[in-house]
């Protein structure tokens, strides 16, 4: 009967899962938790280009979402608000590291961790991947999250435009000048 | 449409994610605009890349379950309220102001003890009040509920030092007993060592005395 409940929970909608967690149902906040831990990741790792501060940042926007999960208003989707924070706390965390680099608290290089560097393998895919994600690292910040948004996670132009509180059609505008420069700069890299 | 509005749609035109009407406008700019044409190869070879090492980075990533590590933190972070339980927020704001008020009334409402209820404290709850104790503020009852006893008590067995007859003797002066007679006994039973250690010296001699005075009764 319980695993049932459970099972169950994984076909509700996340506004019946935000129901439940309101309520205190705990295996409602895990429901969610495994709906979109994939997804936050993704994005955070994007953002952060490191697998260990993603995970790191990952988990830390689920708890946090716990913890504010009473005063979530609901006026957009669950997801759109743990996007939302997991964006915050990524680019707060690049904003913190970019710092300590420049006050030199930090070697330069740890910005990326060792699985992001490829061993000299030869793999041309490694090597594309290597150079797209420099050349996203490159974009101007605005740029860089609205490519980020569409491209990998295929949000809507609305919900981009909620998140970032930019005009659809700047967002377009955006999207279209990011990946020329990533196409650009690929294409004089290789 | 002029170019620069196409060159909006065209990324999402490559990637098939316009609505059939927009799709079709830009297919009809495309036809005439070599330019357009120009750039939406450019974009279609840079999708290809993108698409490719996207693939790449997901296979090559495995898969992830933060659920224990989130629990694990929720758990050391966790506050004595249940966070996301439903609180009306003027409930959470009064709070704060009736938890004052209740304390305030603990503090000032005098408690009293009527010498038969067990009045249990903590080895550092009787350390804290003895070292603070004004043995002429106290009532007797008081000062015995300090050491953990009362009357019946101390005249069973919470005098254990005294031999038998000077624990009679004892016991018969209990009535006319003094306040800082009271306090001794309160110190005894509490634990004579530690508590005279922590008084003023003045303090301890005075009780020790006290205390030599009932032993030789």
């Amino acid at each position: 009967m319980y695993m049932a409940y459970r099972e169950n929970m994984t076909e509700w909608t996340d506004k019946e899962l935000v129901t439940r967690c309101k309520s205190g149902d705990r295996h409602a906040f895990d429901t969610l938790v495994i709906r979109y831990q994939e997804r936050i990741y993704w994005i955070i790792k994007r953002i952060v280009r490191n697998h260990e501060d993603a995970i790191d940042i990952t988990q830390d926007v689920f708890v946090k979402a716990y913890q504010k999960m009473s005063s979530f208003r609901e006026d957009s989707g669950v997801y759109t608000w743990l996007y939302r924070i997991g964006i915050n706390m990524s680019l707060n965390h690049v904003r913190k590291r970019k710092l300590r680099q420049l006050l030199s608290l930090d070697d330069l290089s740890t910005g990326i961790s060792s699985t992001e560097q490829t061993p000299a393998q030869d793999c041309e895919k490694e090597e594309i991947q290597r150079l797209i994600s420099k050349a996203i690292d490159r974009l101007p910040e605005k740029q860089r999250l609205v490519f980020l948004f569409r491209y990998y996670d295929e949000l809507p132009y609305e919900d981009i435009s909620t998140i970032l509180g930019t005009s659809v059609g700047g967002l377009k505008a955006n999207y279209f000048h990011a990946v020329k420069k990533i196409e650009a700069f690929v294409k004089n890299a290789l | 449409m002029r170019c620069r509005d196409c060159e909006q749609y065209l990324p999402d035109f490559v990637t098939n994610a316009l609505p059939k009407a927009e799709m079709q406008v830009v297919r009809e700019h495309l036809k005439t605009c070599p330019r357009c044409r120009k750039e939406q190869e450019n974009l279609h070879n840079a999708f290809v890349l993108l698409d490719d090492a996207k693939q790449f980075e997901r296979a090559s990533t495995p898969a992830i379950n933060l659920l224990p590590g989130i629990h694990a933190r929720i758990s050391a972070r966790k506050r004595i309220r249940t966070p996301w339980v439903s609180v009306p927020r003027i409930a959470r704001y009064a709070a704060i102001p009736l938890a004052v008020l209740i304390f305030a009334l603990y503090l000032l409402i005098p408690t009293r003890f009527d010498g038969k209820d067990e009045q249990i404290f903590t080895e550092r709850e009787k350390e804290s009040l003895l070292r603070g104790i004004d043995a002429e503020s106290l009532s007797i009852e008081e000062l015995l509920a300090i050491g953990g006893t009362s009357f019946e008590e101390i005249s069973s067995s919470s005098i254990p030092d005294l031999p038998d007859d000077a624990f009679a003797n004892a016991q018969e002066s209990l009535i006319p007993i003094s306040e800082s007679d009271a306090l001794s006994y309160a110190l005894i039973t509490a634990d004579p060592e530690d508590v005279l250690e922590s008084l003023p010296s003045e303090v301890s001699e005075k009780i020790l005395e006290d205390f030599e005075k009932h032993s030789m009764l």
